[in-house]
């Protein structure tokens, strides 16, 4: 038995809360054994639970009450937080969010009696929307994943002259084992580089395509406008532009080998922008356009270190008789 | 959308089958627990989802203060300083180079390796052996009766994996209780109310 039992109550324990209302309620402590309580703390946070490892926000607790409890001693600690601007209470397929009303007695040398009461948030518009304690704005993550790219031909740059160097030094001195180490890691990283470029020879024949996202935030219901214009270097036929709407759920389990991630697409739609079916003469500069719709009820983007809520922007160029041009573009979805 | 608490429905709090806190695993864990003691290093040996890293973190439930890591993948070596007389807990330990596995192992420390391979050959010393893996139906089914127990929200009716539904779960995932709590995720995410679980 614990020194003490805590049991928080919550005034109308089913009601949906909108950000900036007042959740209020009362915690019980019901005293077994004499004991010092350091602190007798309440808090408000959410958690998140489901397929993947749990993450939690920031707390901000409230100190209750200090000092000696004595055995049957029964006290009520009334309490009330504001709810915080987000992120909005959620329950999906591998991702849940929740808010919770947390109750701690610090107790020296015994295992702290804790007591927890959930409450709803609703996704409501609000000034400052609080995405989770992962989440950076899209820019930031288009200009990331620029600069990843180059950083990955630097890294594997250096794996391809270190592996020339091993051969080399290695043939010079007869020694087989560094032939065979130096080899295997040109081999690697020559092949690493391949697809790297692979995956880039599109804009060898595209250039560079220039990509306008009207609204890197949006709302359910809104219509993101998106253009794509192309100049191509050499003449080309166009297969069709494409913008495709997703939603997913991505989550990682476990740690070390048993590290997994769990992706579950919630939304999927694409646009045509070209239909495409014509040849383009180089130099010729075509623009495509559209909309892309947020569906109505989506769910609010969410980022936490282990637990996300993607929406994504899928821009595809198809060229006959060449790799596709494909990026990504994250957006934020708020309520 | 219409807001209601998580899994009311099902008399839960959260679906018993997702990723539980590593703090209370060792609460959850239906093991039998070997002796930990200086100088007589364990490892836990077996193939994933067998319930190694579910031993080191049971055993961690019963030594308060007990040091758990997880070697991460690229590493050769624990990242923290083990002081002597503690328990530590290392997992993963497969990945640890074999001269400061060494050099830990004579440490006085009360030592338990979670590892996908026999580490005998690479530690230099006799290594006390504990194979993770085979179930039997009424382990498991107290597996599952824990998971489904830690998310309950009152009392009344909650879900239950009853008996045959446990031996159909083993025909198909073997002792892999990963599979199985993967397989059960799904389920209990389709349930629209307590009862018998069909598997």
């Amino acid at each position: 038995m614990s020194k003490c039992d805590l049991s928080i109550r919550l005034e109308d324990a089913d009601r949906v809360h909108r950000p900036g209302e007042r959740v209020r309620g009362e915690l019980s402590v019901e005293v077994n054994a004499p004991c010092r309580c350091s602190a007798l703390t309440v808090s408000c946070r959410w958690r998140t639970h489901g397929r993947g490892n749990r993450d939690q926000g920031m707390e901000d607790p409230q100190v209750l009450f200090q000092g000696e409890l004595a055995p049957g001693m029964s006290q009520r600690y009334p309490f009330e937080f504001t709810v915080p601007p987000g992120p909005a209470t959620y329950h999906g397929k591998l991702l849940n969010v929740d808010w919770y009303v947390m109750a701690r007695a610090d107790i020296p040398w015994a295992i702290d009696p804790k007591a927890e009461a959930e409450f709803l948030v609703e996704a409501t518009e609000v000034e400052n929307y609080d995405f989770g304690t992962s989440y950076a704005p899209p820019e930031q993550l288009y200009r990331s994943a620029e600069k990843g790219l180059g950083c990955k031909f630097a890294f594997l740059g250096v794996f391809l002259v270190a592996g020339g160097l091993i051969l080399g030094v290695g043939a010079a001195a007869g020694e087989v084992i560094a032939v065979i180490v130096g080899g295997i890691f040109m081999s690697i990283s020559a092949l690493a580089i391949l697809g790297l470029f692979w995956r880039g020879i599109a804009q060898r024949k595209l250039g560079a395509p220039e990509v306008r996202i009207g609204a890197s935030v949006a709302r359910p219901g809104d219509m993101v406008p998106v253009s794509i214009t192309i100049r191509p270097r050499a003449a080309l036929k166009l297969e069709g532009v494409t913008a495709a709407l997703r939603c997913s759920e991505v989550v990682v389990s476990g740690s070390g080998t048993n590290k997994h991630t769990h992706r579950q697409v919630l939304h999927q739609s694409e646009a045509a922008f070209d239909p495409g079916g014509r040849e383009l003469p180089a130099g010729e500069e075509v623009v495509a356009g559209g909309v892309v719709e947020i569906p109505p009820g989506a769910p609010p983007t969410f980022a936490a270190p282990e637990n996300k809520l993607e929406w994504v922007i899928a821009l595809r160029i198809g060229i006959a008789g060449w790799p596709d041009w494909k990026r990504d573009y994250p957006v934020s979805v708020r309520p | 959308m219409i807001l209601a608490l998580p899994f009311a429905h099902l008399n839960l709090r959260w679906n018993p089958f997702g990723e539980p806190p590593r703090g209370e695993r060792g609460g959850l864990a239906v093991v039998d627990l070997p002796a930990l003691l200086p100088g007589d290093p364990l490892q836990v040996v077996g193939p994933p989802g067998r319930g190694k890293t579910t031993h080191l973190l049971a055993l961690a439930a019963r030594h308060p203060g007990a040091l758990y890591e997880c070697v991460p993948e690229g590493a050769d070596r624990h990242s923290g300083t083990v002081p002597d007389g503690a328990v530590f807990l290392l997992d993963d330990a497969q990945r640890v180079r074999p001269r400061i596995l060494r050099s830990l192992l004579a440490r006085p420390v009360a030592l338990a390796l979670g590892t996908q391979e026999d580490l005998l050959g690479a530690a230099g010393r006799p290594l006390r052996t504990l194979r993770a893996g085979g179930v039997t139906p009424e382990r498991l089914g107290e597996i599952l009766r824990r998971r489904v127990e830690w998310a309950r929200r009152g009392p009344g009716p909650v879900p239950r994996v009853p008996p045959e539904a446990v031996r159909r779960l083993i025909e198909r995932h073997g002792d892999d209780v990963r599979a199985i709590e993967g397989r059960l995720y799904d389920l209990f995410q389709e349930l629209k109310e307590p009862g018998d679980v069909q598997v």
